[in-house]
């Protein structure tokens, strides 16, 4: 019995060491599905001025967790990926924002600073009110989709390939949250009808 | 203890492969028809960093005549071919299943199980008799943890391989005791499969791979579990191996269907508990127990809002070789609730 009561002892040590072991986060997989959709994201995207490189801020995530995308090439651009967990004066030179959940704070400070252009996604269960992101992903069953706010995407000037109008998550119209419009979209200097017949286009 | 030797040499092998996948050969889409909720199975439960699962599942468990081997037999041939005084006929078991599943990250989820258990066993003696014995309470208490090891993108979908680990507790009663027609009023223990507990810690390990497509999902699961010592009352469980397979389709957003089947094996009770009689009922004697099962079964499960999930499933054997001479399972009903936050 001393025996048995010993090797139990040390089997279930090393039973719950083994469990332990396997607590080290390694890849996130929710953020390896949201760097592709960022990256999806990228290639149907019209910007409203010609980039050489798509700078894009991670706020609120970890500090690898767009690693897969970093560094890939779309259309010829480059995606640079900076990681943003606080306010800061360079917080604003950046083409695309992604805000992950958690992150509502920060994104309702930082609409101050996101320039007029700049592509903003949200992250699904983000808090903050979603009229203010151009596209925000949402959970539809057991699917994670995407839905676009045609509404601040305008006032943006950014327009959608047609493709990616046609996969996206139907929405309710949204009110527009009349702060970012005028922060980001008051001097738009493409109209709607160019936007509209871009997307025609393509 | 050999048994575990193979699956944690495995597990050990599996976690020296990294992580490894690729999202960004998904088109649009792909992305958008991706599942991105965990397969009906438990022990392949994989949920986001942070997710807490909160599940309840109910099952009804139903074993009718007796056999041996692969061959039904009545109680009369039980009377005629055996020298027991007593023959169990029928049996019914109730269980309650509380699972609290936490994600500690991406790839790795615990879970804690308790469970309560009813137990019901209709028996016939020798002389035309009836009666029934009962056993109820909590069961031993198990503290498990899922992790994916690593997985892979297709044209089609994504592969996951997964690891198990399970620690039980030897919480559950292995002391229960009910009266007879032989008992003289008095209570006396009952057998070993009517005990609530195994009495000894066991040890639980399971690998596992399923695939992840935009409409249907599949895999299997391997699993190994046995008692890491004898218990107070002298005997050791049988260890256990079972082999599961499984399909689900989605037959749209939140509504899914699907189809199992499971091979299982069950070695013999080593030890014997010496307050039973051996010679009066088959249930008492260590030799009875063990054999290899096969069933089939089907499910379905829908989802409210992304955060509940209710299902129903439905199995029955297809295949029994008992070990000695033993209950024939009927059929196992089970109902799911399940709630993540």
């Amino acid at each position: 019995m001393k025996r048995d009561f010993i090797f139990q002892k040390i089997f279930s040590l090393a039973v719950l060491s083994t469990m332990l072991c396997f607590m080290q986060p390694t890849l996130a997989k929710n953020s390896a599905l949201k760097a592709a959709y960022v990256y999806q994201f990228c290639q149907y995207i019209w910007w409203p001025d010609d980039k050489e490189d798509l700078n894009i801020a991670v706020v609120g995530g970890q500090n690898s967790d767009f690693e897969s995308i970093a560094g890939s090439i779309v259309d010829g651009k480059k995606l640079k990926v900076k990681y943003l967990n606080s306010l800061g004066a360079s917080n604003g030179g950046f083409d695309v924002y992604f805000f992950f959940k958690g992150s509502e704070d920060i994104f309702n400070k930082m609409v101050e600073v996101i320039p007029k252009g700049a592509l903003t996604i949200a992250d699904e269960g983000f808090a903050a009110d979603k009229s203010d992101a151009v596209l925000y992903l949402v959970r539809v069953g057991t699917k994670l989709k995407f839905s676009i706010n045609q509404d601040v995407a305008k006032t943006n000037s950014i327009g959608f390939n047609s493709r990616l109008l046609k996969v996206a998550h139907p929405v309710e119209k949204t009110t527009v949250n009349k702060g970012l419009i005028k922060k980001q979209g008051f001097n738009n200097r493409v109209s709607d009808d160019r936007v509209d017949s871009f997307v025609a286009k393509r | 203890m050999k048994w575990f030797l193979p699956f944690f040499l495995a597990i050990i092998s599996h976690y020296s492969f990294a992580a490894e996948r690729n999202y960004l050969d998904f088109s649009l889409e792909q992305l958008v028809d991706y599942d991105i909720y965990s397969p009906p199975v438990l022990q392949s439960h994989i949920h986001w960093a942070g997710e807490l699962m909160v599940a309840y599942h109910y099952s009804h468990t139903r074993t009718d005549g007796m056999g041996s081997a692969e061959t039904a037999l009545s109680t009369h041939d039980v009377f005629n071919d055996y020298t027991y005084m007593v023959t169990p006929t029928a049996m019914n078991m109730d269980m309650h299943m509380l699972h609290f599943m936490y994600a500690v990250s991406d790839q790795t989820t615990y879970m804690l199980r308790l469970h309560h258990m009813a137990m019901e066993m209709e028996h016939e003696t020798r002389m035309g008799g009836e009666f029934t014995t009962q056993s109820n309470g909590f069961g031993d208490i198990a503290i498990s943890m899922n992790h994916q090891v690593n997985e892979w993108s297709d044209h089609e979908g994504n592969v996951r391989q997964f690891v198990h680990a399970s620690l039980l507790l030897p919480t559950g009663d292995i002391d229960a005791k009910d009266t007879t027609p032989m008992s003289g009023g008095g209570q006396v223990q009952l057998p070993y499969g009517m005990q609530l507990g195994s009495g000894s810690y066991q040890a639980r390990f399971g690998l596992g791979v399923d695939k992840l497509t935009a409409k249907d999902s599949f895999g299997a699961f391997l699993m190994a579990k046995g008692a890491l010592d004898k218990n107070d009352a002298g005997y050791r469980i049988a260890p256990e191996a079972s082999l599961d397979a499984w399909y689900q389709r989605s037959l749209s957003n939140n509504f899914s269907a699907g189809l199992s089947g499971s091979l299982t094996w069950r070695g013999d009770i080593s030890g014997r508990d010496d307050r039973l009689n051996p010679n009066l009922v088959p249930t008492a004697d260590r030799d009875n127990y063990g054999g290899q099962w096969a069933e089939m079964g089907a499910s379905v499960s829908y989802l409210i809002d992304g955060t509940y999930r209710v299902g129903m499933s439905a199995s029955l054997p297809v295949w029994q070789d008992l070990s000695g001479l033993q209950l024939r399972k009927k059929s196992v009903i089970e109902l799911i609730l399940e709630l993540t936050l």
